[in-house]
């Protein structure tokens, strides 16, 4: 009775996650539409999709993937569902903000709201809008702290410490490979080790940012505040694919009756990406020639190095895994494999970008668009998308019918497609975040919005049969 | 009960509050502190129930706030109603957290720890980095050093977090 009302809390997380997602799908799709010159938006109403369609697609995929952690943590550590409700309420609140504060108050700063943008915007938003922006996103992040903390909590009650989390004590060798903590756990440190971190980092500018806007007279350094920014933007972010990718390790252990145990390279791997993910985010500042030198090249090296060691032992071993196992493809597992090969390419370009005399170039194009929406749109989405399949399957027995199958094919084929036209627009130098282009730049912006169209159909097919979940009367358990 | 009296008796003379609130620093991370330390050495006589715990939880949260904005500071010397609701509301954020603070989550304690270390992080930012006086009472350098304390007690706060992570606690 228990499992079943947790699962529920967590399939409303997914379905509100999901939910979310496809909204700003919509809102991708007629800024690429107005880019390639078939709707007109005007600038203003551009940029207000623009900060709604990052920052929701952020907020709504960390809180699925909040609940798919919540999920196969909660098995081996005991969390706290009052918790889990609350970072829901909180989530809830502060995009009933967001919104307020984007589309009736006109805020528009994109989701970095970088310093001193939301107080000083030529007029094109008052105070009002930018403390709805600003105090929603606080409440996002207090949710998120409150949930990361407990699960913080449970880990150290369980193993001990968060290093023993991680199996600092398997590395050190105090402890055998026998004994390491479940993948989940480890994968679960991580994400609360960078995420604490992220959100304090981030309530600390978000205040400063509200302090900025109520008195301009406060004014900071910006180059700390732009630091800031990304410290908590980037890292949150980027736990999404480690929340996720619990997915992965979880499914393809159940599909094949072969366990996905952590040993010693798997541990490094973990506690390498979770320093180098904390550091990293000064990719988003080699532009910017007033940072220390010695932080850029940092920022360059460790890209490289950041999301490799996960992916290279995740990717290794889900192909061992898979390999000779017998395993039977559905929906959930085939999505989970494919996810694997999108997180894969996905970092490809970001590594080219973090490379300095590539990023003076490329950073300001859509080629980094190109790089997160393969990252996300065709891994950490698709883990989640996978996990929506599976927990229908386990819980409901919901049949999986052609349509689903259609829409499998289609959601991979056409995101992939919305991918590739932001590389190839990078690749001929279109610039990110503009709301108007020359007529050069359109086609491959009115070829994603078409594409981005089949992206919508193929997800609402996924959100439908998820959405069973919640009324379907599971005939098993009835007789 | 007769060390927290001595120590308000002390702070409320006219030379000591003379002293403490002439600069900034010893306003701020002394005398608030101290007064605060009165409420906490107040011995405990009565067993508060559960239920009370989060009307005082609330009720100190609200008060710090408040203590927290820099100008309450300058109010505190130029307003006398002010100053005297310094010298009875410190005292009772003291009382209050010591009766109270045991019966909290480690959750909630967790929280209010991490807010805390946000918060000090911020006002280091603050008092360190905007160029213009905050207080009319202290001058520029006074809220520099002020901002300085802050840094450093972010980071032994933030050393502690690391240590309850990594090394653990007894207590956790």
């Amino acid at each position: 009775m228990q499992t079943d009302s947790n699962n529920k809390l967590i399939a409303n997380y997914l379905f509100i996650g999901g939910l979310i997602v496809f909204v700003m799908m919509l809102f991708g799709v007629m800024m690429l539409l107005t880019q390639g010159g078939v709707i007109q938006l005007g600038p203003a109403t551009f940029y207000q999709f623009l900060t709604i369609h990052g920052t929701g697609m952020i907020g709504a995929c960390a809180l699925a993937a909040s609940g798919v952690m919540w999920y196969f943590l909660n098995k081996h550590v005991v969390l706290s569902k009052k918790i889990f409700i609350t970072n829901l309420i909180c989530f809830l609140i502060g995009v009933v903000m967001v919104i307020v504060g984007v589309f009736s108050f006109d805020y528009a700063s994109a989701w970095t709201f970088l310093y001193p943008l939301p107080t000083l915007s030529a007029k094109a938003w008052g105070t009002i809008g930018a403390l709805l922006y600003l105090f929603g996103m606080l409440i996002i992040g207090i949710g998120f702290l409150l949930l990361f903390l407990d699960i913080g909590r449970a880990i150290i009650k369980k193993q001990g410490s968060l290093a023993k989390g991680l199996g600092w004590d398997i590395i050190s060798g105090k402890k055998s490979e026998k004994d390491a903590p479940h993948v989940a756990i480890v994968a679960a440190t991580m994400v609360t080790i960078v995420d604490v971190v992220a959100l304090l980092v981030g309530a600390t500018v978000l205040m400063m940012n509200i302090i900025h806007t109520i008195n301009p007279a406060y004014t900071f350094d910006p180059l700390l505040a732009k630091n800031f920014t990304y410290a908590f933007g980037h890292v949150f972010a980027n736990s999404i694919i480690y929340m996720s990718v619990i997915v992965v390790y979880e499914l393809l252990s159940k599909y094949t009756n072969r366990q996905w145990k952590a040993n010693k390279v798997f541990l490094i791997a973990w506690t390498m990406s979770t320093f180098f993910t904390l550091i990293i985010y000064t990719h988003h500042l080699l532009m910017d020639s007033v940072m220390p030198r010695w932080m850029l090249i940092t920022g360059q090296v460790l890209s490289y190095a950041n999301g490799l060691p996960v992916l290279v032992i995740t990717a290794y071993g889900a192909l061992m895994i898979v390999y000779k196992s017998g395993i039977k493809w559905d929906i959930a597992s085939g999505l989970t494999f494919i996810a694997m090969f999108g997180w894969t390419i996905g970092v490809v370009p970001a590594i080219v970008d973090a490379t300095i005399v590539v990023n003076h170039v490329m950073h300001n194009t859509k080629w980094v668009p190109g790089h997160f929406h393969m990252y996300m749109g065709l891994g950490a989405v698709v883990m989640l998308f996978a996990f929506m399949y599976y927990l229908t399957k386990v819980d409901k027995q919901i049949p999986i019918t052609k349509l689903d199958w259609a829409a499998l094919y289609c959601y991979l084929i056409s995101m992939f497609l919305v991918s590739m036209q932001f590389l190839v627009s990078g690749a001929i130098s279109t610039p990110r975040r503009w709301a108007t282009h020359i007529p050069e730049w359109m086609g491959p912006a009115l070829f994603g919005g078409i594409a981005g169209i089949f992206v919508m159909i193929a997800t609402s097919i996924f959100i439908y049969h998820f959405m069973n979940y919640f009324f379907y009367k599971n005939s098993t358990k009835d007789s | 009960m007769r060390l927290s009296l001595l120590l308000y008796f002390l702070l409320i003379l006219p030379i000591s509050r003379e002293v403490l609130e002439s600069y900034m620093v010893t306003h701020m991370f002394v005398q608030l502190p101290l007064l605060y330390a009165v409420g906490m050495l107040f011995p405990n006589r009565k067993e508060y129930k559960t239920r009370h715990i989060w009307s005082n939880i609330i009720f100190v949260l609200g008060l710090l706030s408040f203590w927290m904005v820099p100008r309450t500071l300058d109010d505190a010397l130029v307003n006398t109603y002010t100053e005297i609701l310094k010298f009875i509301s410190l005292p009772l954020i003291g009382y209050l957290w010591k009766v109270s603070w045991r019966h909290l989550s480690e959750m909630t304690l967790a929280f209010i720890y991490t807010q805390l270390v946000s918060m000090c992080g911020l006002f280091a930012w603050l008092y360190l980095d905007t160029p213009i006086q905050i207080c009319n009472n202290y001058l520029i350098n006074e809220q520099k050093i002020v901002g300085a304390i802050y840094l450093v007690i972010t980071i032994f706060m933030c050393g502690y977090l690391l240590k309850i992570a990594f090394i653990g606690n007894k207590k956790t």
